[in-house]
């Protein structure tokens, strides 16, 4: 990348109206962020009908703002009221519970919000510097490769969203399906439009996601599978104090929980939520004191907190490099793309190097601001985590409805929002992930795509797949990580027959 | 809402063979070996496999004992009254929406859903009122979404 090239896009980003789009997003994130029940990715979905109407870069700048500060928001809830306020935070939620009874409520929060700054700062520099260089490497990419990068990236993310894979890949194939609705686009032929003329350009991505994203989950928390919150007690003062201390007393669970967060996120389709998980896992199994963890103990902290952050922007990754998702909000940034008429991919490093590097930067920003306005919105937590659910749930559903008007200004789409978010919700009560569904739906037309020029281009051998080396390895990744459930399954059922007298039966019940 | 998992596989598995059945319908193209029915297809046999599997697995363990588990909804008197109303409201809106246009339709949908959840008239009715102006002249007006006005007109 040239000099210019960099100032340039330093020269896109620092205007009056992206630094604008910037605050907004950062207050809008943490808002959502810290009321429990109200996710990263419905903040996301939320956000994108205003996207729509915005240049490339301010677009992207706001999601990823709001991102990063609703995951780290997420925190806040999860310390005071042991309730995780994105599904990232859940991963240490006890442990930052644990330290707010112990009177450790300040540092548990600090920790929280200055290793995420952390984490997603070294993630930006990741994706910074390997992106360039990966793009480079996948232009030489035929359809072979890119039909297995979509595929893995499918693969991966049904794999790791549910515990039973049947389901996350049922959810997926439902997402794929969705996406095949529409006009053909070589052959022109309508597929499951049923004479509806709307349906003719396919289902409405937004619309969809919001309805699967918010309005499914204001179903949710209106029954008993909801959470509703008591009033925190706790009100913190220094978040800051201790964490330095903190720092030097661990600092090779920072660098472990960084690499890990930028590995797994850089996975297409894991994301950060999974990273956080493993590094609260790695952070025990390494510990000096695992003995320490679940009774408030900043360790566990530090790790997932920085591998939650990083994952989240090294996601990035195989989104801008590849076009291939890491989670939902980078499927949602890259329907986002889409719609601006900006591919990602490799192409893009290429055709618009200005425009990308200028994305990037917003992560750094978005990273830098994240200690500022957190540590408002610590200050301020008390006031957040009281507003009534009765004021915020028919207010969303007001900007639900406009939202999913606003895209193509037409009623059909609101309809479109009330079937997803119905969907969902039966989808999700009975534990099927939704996070599948989304990717498919944005991957669809990039993997049918691919497949049917890979499946022309090798004359309907199945083996021609396999033909180029990259080809070859990840399609043999992807066969692994199909056949993981499998493999889990034999093993479980060779530890059995070792074990005497197993409860086959019972134990099978409670996997399911 | 949960289903017992022998009928939501029965249930998937029959969804898949509908998909089958659409995707095969679909017209090829002549003389194209690989038409845009066969991505379809391919998604519906596996959907198939995966509901099959759901249910078998479901017969050979045993179900739970209801077939259709309410237990989320139960209690939720409130909750359910607030569900039927958000779903009601919105299919009514839908079917009214160019006739009352957005702001009204927003008061009348939102308001009644805050009483209904508790909070209290003056504020529900302020930040109701607040929340379908301001998104109205958001989109409206900055964002230029030609949202339906209905009879409030002197919005225009």
């Amino acid at each position: 990348m040239s000099i210019d090239t960099f100032l340039a896009a330093l020269a896109i980003v620092f205007q009056p109206y992206v630094l604008l789009v910037i605050g907004l997003s950062a207050i809008y994130g943490l808002f959502v962020g810290a009321v429990p029940g109200l996710t990263a990715t419905m903040a996301t979905a939320l956000l994108i009908p205003l996207t729509f109407y915005m240049d490339p870069v301010p677009a992207i700048a706001a999601i990823v703002t709001t991102t990063a500060m609703a995951i780290t928001a997420g925190d806040i809830p999860g310390a005071l009221l042991r309730i995780p306020g994105t599904p990232a935070s859940a991963a240490y939620v006890d442990e930052a519970y644990a330290m707010t009874m112990r009177g450790k409520a300040d540092l548990a929060l600090g920790v929280c919000l200055t290793f995420a700054a952390v984490g997603g700062m070294v993630g930006a520099i990741v994706l910074f510097l390997l992106g360039p260089l990966l793009a480079s490497i996948s232009l030489q990419f035929s359809s072979f490769e890119f039909f297995w990068l979509a595929a893995l990236g499918l693969m991966t993310s049904a794999m790791v969203s549910s515990q039973d894979p049947a389901r996350g890949l049922f959810s997926l194939l439902i997402g794929l399906l969705i996406s095949t609705v529409g006009l053909d686009v070589t052959s022109g032929q309508p597929r499951f439009t049923f004479g509806v003329v709307d349906l003719y350009g396919g289902v409405s991505f937004i619309p969809t996601m919001i309805g699967m994203f918010a309005f499914a989950e204001i179903l949710r928390g209106l029954s008993n599978a909801g959470v509703a919150p008591p009033a925190p007690t706790t009100d913190v003062r220094r978040p800051f104090r201790g964490v330095w201390a903190a720092a030097r007393k661990y600092p090779f669970s920072i660098v472990r929980g960084v690499s890990l967060g930028t590995v797994i996120g850089a996975l297409p389709g894991a994301g950060g939520d999974l990273a956080a998980w493993i590094a609260y896992g790695m952070a025990r199994r390494f510990s000096k004191t695992p003995e320490k963890f679940g009774t408030g103990h900043e360790e566990g902290l530090i790790e997932a907190g920085s591998a939650n952050n990083s994952g989240l922007s090294s996601a990035w990754i195989p989104a801008l490099v590849f076009g291939i998702p890491g989670d939902a909000v980078t499927s949602i940034a890259i329907g986002v793309l889409f719609m601006k008429g900006l591919n990602p991919g490799p192409r893009l490093f290429v055709d618009n190097p200005t425009m990308l590097t200028a994305v990037i930067i917003t992560f750094f920003v978005a990273n830098i601001l994240l200690i500022p306005v957190g540590y408002v919105a610590i200050r301020g937590a008390r006031y957040v985590l009281s507003v009534p659910r009765s004021i915020i749930v028919p207010t969303i559903l007001v900007f639900c409805v406009v939202g999913s008007f606003a895209i193509n200004n037409t009623v059909f789409d609101i309809g479109v929002m009330l079937a997803a978010g119905i969907v969902a919700y039966l989808l999700e009560s009975n534990r099927f992930p939704i996070a599948p569904i989304i990717l498919g739906l944005v991957l669809g037309h990039v993997l049918e795509r691919n497949f049917i020029m890979s499946m022309q281009i090798a004359d309907g051998n199945l083996l021609g797949f396999f033909s180029r080396p990259i080809a070859a390895c990840l399609g043999m990744l992807v066969i692994c990580v199909a056949l993981s459930p499998l493999a889990k399954w034999l093993m479980r059922r060779r530890s059995r027959a070792i074990a005497p007298n197993g409860t086959t039966d019972e134990a099978e019940r409670e996997t399911r | 809402m949960r289903f017992d998992d022998r009928i939501l596989g029965g249930a998937l598995a029959i969804f898949s063979i509908c998909v089958i059945v659409a995707s095969r319908r679909i017209g090829s193209v002549p003389g194209t070996t690989f038409g845009p029915d066969v991505f379809p297809t391919l998604i519906g046999i596996a959907m198939l496999i995966l509901s099959v599997r759901i249910f078998v697995r479901a017969a050979r363990i045993g179900g739970r004992d209801a077939w259709v588990d309410l237990s989320d909804w139960k209690g939720q008197t409130k909750g359910l009254v607030c569900a039927t109303w958000i779903l009601a409201g919105i299919v009514i809106g839908i079917a009214f929406f160019d006739d009352i246009g957005f702001p009204l339709f927003g008061l009348a949908y939102a308001l009644p859903l805050m009483l209904l959840m508790g909070a209290r008239p003056i504020s529900a009715f302020v930040v109701t009122a607040s929340a379908v102006l301001l998104s109205y002249f958001v989109f409206s007006r900055l964002l230029f979404v030609p949202l339906p006005v209905g009879p409030l007109t002197f919005l225009r």
